[in-house]
């Protein structure tokens, strides 16, 4: 499994909202509120680097592609959004 | 007297040069993400190297499955790369910076498009260059601008 490419997808919870959208009967308009910055690392690799706009959909779903490391491996995801609320989730990648 | 319009025409002389030099480098960089469809097409990049797969016709304009695959051309690197939507609200959908660069990168996330329209991807080569793809998509719910 060691040197294999795996498969990583990544569903960050967030309703991207736009700024566009009419609530409450088409009066006024909710506020824009998107995540900005999504880091996604292997260890200490940054794997994606992505500034995101109002064009991802609400709920973004990264998939990106990592070599199997020897050794312990940690995917992480550290997101930031416009309102400067942060998150952050780790899972250990594990080889046979 | 006669030195008058010496100075004025060498002072005037002056001045276009250094709004020449201040707007020269404003040119060379050109900001993608703000431009439309026509002046993108008309950039002329180089349309290879960017495999890109997204649905000709979307369920809805609110998630769009898209999927990435760029392989940048021998001895290069690709640095970044941005998902322009020229005909959404705001065209810069994604921007993606490699801080170790790669020679092939893929990737899939999910966008939103506010009508029909093409989306580009163009990557930057470590040399400066860009490669990028096009493909259009049909979209019948547009996302961005429903009052839902």
């Amino acid at each position: 499994m060691v040197g294999q490419q795996v498969e990583v997808k990544v569903l960050i919870g967030h309703p991207m909202e736009t700024g566009y959208r009419l609530g409450d009967g088409g009066n006024e308009r909710i506020p824009k509120n998107i995540i900005d910055k999504v880091t996604i690392r292997l260890n200490q690799e940054i794997i994606l680097q992505a500034e995101l706009g109002t064009g991802i959909a609400a709920n973004p779903l990264f998939s990106v592609f990592v070599t199997v490391p020897s050794g312990a491996a940690m995917i992480s995801v550290d997101w930031e959004d416009d309102q400067g609320v942060k998150g952050r989730a780790e899972k250990l990648l594990v080889s046979t | 007297m006669m030195k008058e319009p010496l100075l004025k025409r060498t002072f005037l002389k002056q001045m276009t040069v250094l709004i020449g030099a201040m707007l020269s480098p404003c040119l060379m960089a050109i900001e993608t993400s703000s431009l439309s469809e026509k002046q993108l097409k008309a950039l002329n990049l180089k349309q290879e190297g960017v495999v890109l797969d997204l649905p000709p016709l979307a369920d809805t304009g609110n998630s769009i499955p898209f999927s990435i695959q760029i392989q940048a051309p021998r001895q290069q690197l690709i640095q970044s790369f941005e998902i322009i939507a020229p005909e959404n609200p705001n065209p810069l959908v994604l921007k993606v910076t490699l801080p170790n660069p790669k020679s092939n990168y893929r990737m899939a996330t999910r966008i939103r498009l506010a009508m029909s329209q093409n989306v580009w991807v163009i990557a930057q080569l470590s040399d400066g260059s860009k490669i990028s793809g096009v493909i259009p998509s049909v979209v019948t719910l547009n996302a961005c601008f429903d009052a839902t």
